[in-house]
C-alpha cells in the first residue's frame, strides 16, 4: 500500500498508515510543518525498520497516536499548536448570502422557464418575449456579479492569519485570489462615473434599475477583494519586518 | 511517583537542548540516530521520544545553531525509500554549546555545594 507524504511515496502495510495518518490528523500545526513532522517519522520508522525491529514494535515504542501527537503538539507550543481563527468562516457565510442574492433570482426564473417549456406557452408569451420574461433584463449576467465576491471572500478565508497573526508566509494564494477580484474595480468605478455624469442616479421601476444594482453589487465585490488584498499586503509586510526586528534582537 | 516523575522531567526539559547539541557536535545525525546515541550516551538514562526531539531541532534550526540537509540529493526518494534530514551543527552552535556547557557546569557546582551543606 502506497503512502504519500509531501512529494515522497512510502510502501507500507495498512496498520502503519492508519497509524501515521491518526498521528497527522491529530497535530495542530501548519501544513508545512506537519508534512516535515510526518517525513521525519517516516524517516525514523524505515531506521528502526533497517535496525530489525517490527512495525507492530515500532507502534507500541513511539506511543498511540494521541499520544505522539500530543508531545508534538506540546513542545510547538503557541508557534504551531494553534487552530485557526472560526470568525474566517464569516466569509463563507457572506459568499453564501451574496450568491444566495445575485444567483437565486436568476436561478428561479430558469427553473420557470424550464417549467414553462415542459408546459408549453405561458400566458400568451411565446418567442423572444418568453425569452425575456424567463431571463429578465440580467440574463447570464449574475455569475460575472458574483465572481468579485467569490474571489474576495476566498482570499479572505485562506489569510494565514486566522492561523497564526504574526505569519509571515502563506500569503500567496490570497494576494492572487483578491488580485483577480479586484481587476474590476477601476472599469466598474469608471462606469458609474459615468452613468452618473450622463443621468444621474435616478431610479426607475425594479426591472430598469436592476442591471444597476447588480453592477453595484459586482463594484462591492471588488472592493471587498481590494480590501482583503491590501490587508493581506500590509500585514505581510508588517510580520516580516516584526520578524526581521526580533532575530536582529537576537 | 508523580513528583519525582515531573522533577525528572523538568531538569531533563532544561538540559536537552544542550545534550542535542553536544551530540551533533561530535557528529551529525538524523532523529533516530540522535535517539539511539542519546539512550548509548546516558546509559538507557535518557530516552527521548519523537515528538520531544524534533521541535527541539526545529527551534535549534531557526535560531541558527544547526542546519538540515536531505541525506539524498534532491530530498526525493523512490517508493519505499523516505529521505531522512541530516542535522549538523554550526558555528553560532559550538559557540553556543560552549556557553550553556559553561553555565551548567557552574550550575551543578552550585547545587552541589548547597546539597553538601550539614547545615540541610
Amino acid at each position: 500500500m502506497k503512502w504519500k507524504i509531501g512529494r515522497t511515496t512510502l510502501d507500507v502495510l495498512p496498520p502503519v498508515k492508519r497509524y501515521m495518518h491518526a498521528i497527522e490528523r491529530r497535530l495542530h500545526a501548519d501544513r508545512q510543518t506537519r508534512v516535515r513532522i510526518m517525513t521525519e517519522l517516516a524517516g525514523d520508522f524505515q531506521s528502526r525498520r533497517e535496525a530489525g525491529q517490527r512495525d507492530e514494535e515500532i507502534m507500541a515504542e513511539l506511543g498511540t497516536p494521541e499520544e505522539v501527537a500530543a508531545q508534538f503538539n506540546e513542545a510547538l507550543g503557541g508557534e504551531g499548536a494553534r487552530p485557526a481563527s472560526r470568525w474566517r468562516w464569516a466569509f463563507v457565510v457572506l459568499a453564501v448570502l451574496v450568491a444566495a442574492a445575485v444567483l437565486g433570482p436568476d436561478l428561479v426564473t430558469l427553473l420557470a422557464a424550464r417549467q414553462a417549456e415542459s408546459i408549453g406557452i405561458i400566458g400568451g408569451a411565446d418567442g423572444p418575449t418568453a425569452i425575456y420574461v424567463a431571463a429578465g433584463p440580467a440574463a447570464g449576467f449574475s455569475p460575472l456579479v458574483f465572481l468579485p465576491w467569490l474571489l474576495g471572500c476566498a482570499a479572505g478565508f485562506l489569510l494565514p492569519t486566522w492561523r497564526d497573526p504574526n505569519a509571515c508566509q502563506g500569503y500567496a494564494p490570497s494576494l492572487l485570489l483578491s488580485g483577480l477580484g479586484l481587476l474590476p474595480l477601476p472599469v466598474l468605478a469608471l462606469l458609474f462615473a459615468a452613468i452618473s455624469v450622463a443621468d444621474g442616479f435616478h431610479v426607475g421601476d425594479w426591472v430598469s434599475s436592476l442591471p444597476l444594482l447588480l453592477g453595484l453589487s459586482a463594484y462591492c465585490g471588488a472592493l471587498l477583494s481590494g480590501i482583503v488584498f491590501c490587508r493581506a499586503l500590509y500585514t505581510r509586510r508588517r510580520n516580516r519586518k516584526n520578524a526581521g526586528q526580533g532575530a536582529e534582537k537576537k | 511517583m508523580p513528583g519525582e516523575e515531573r522533577f525528572a522531567r523538568q531538569l531533563k526539559k532544561g538540559v536537552l537542548e544542550m545534550l542535542v547539541l553536544r551530540l551533533l557536535a561530535a557528529q551529525p545525525a538524523h532523529g533516530y540516530a540522535l535517539i539511539v546515541r542519546l539512550r548509548a550516551a546516558s546509559g538507557g538514562q535518557l530516552d527521548l521520544k519523537e515528538g520531544t526531539l524534533y521541535p527541539i531541532l526545529y527551534r535549534l534550526e531557526e535560531e541558527g545553531c544547526i542546519t538540515s540537509t536531505w541525506d539524498s540529493p534532491d530530498g526525493r526518494a523512490g517508493v519505499g525509500k523516505v529521505p531522512r534530514r541530516v542535522y549538523t551543527v554550526t558555528d553560532a552552535g559550538r559557540a553556543a554549546l560552549a556557553q550553556q556547557t559553561e553555565i551548567w557546569r557552574q550550575f551543578a557546582a552550585c547545587v552541589e555545594q548547597v546539597l553538601g551543606r550539614d547545615d540541610g
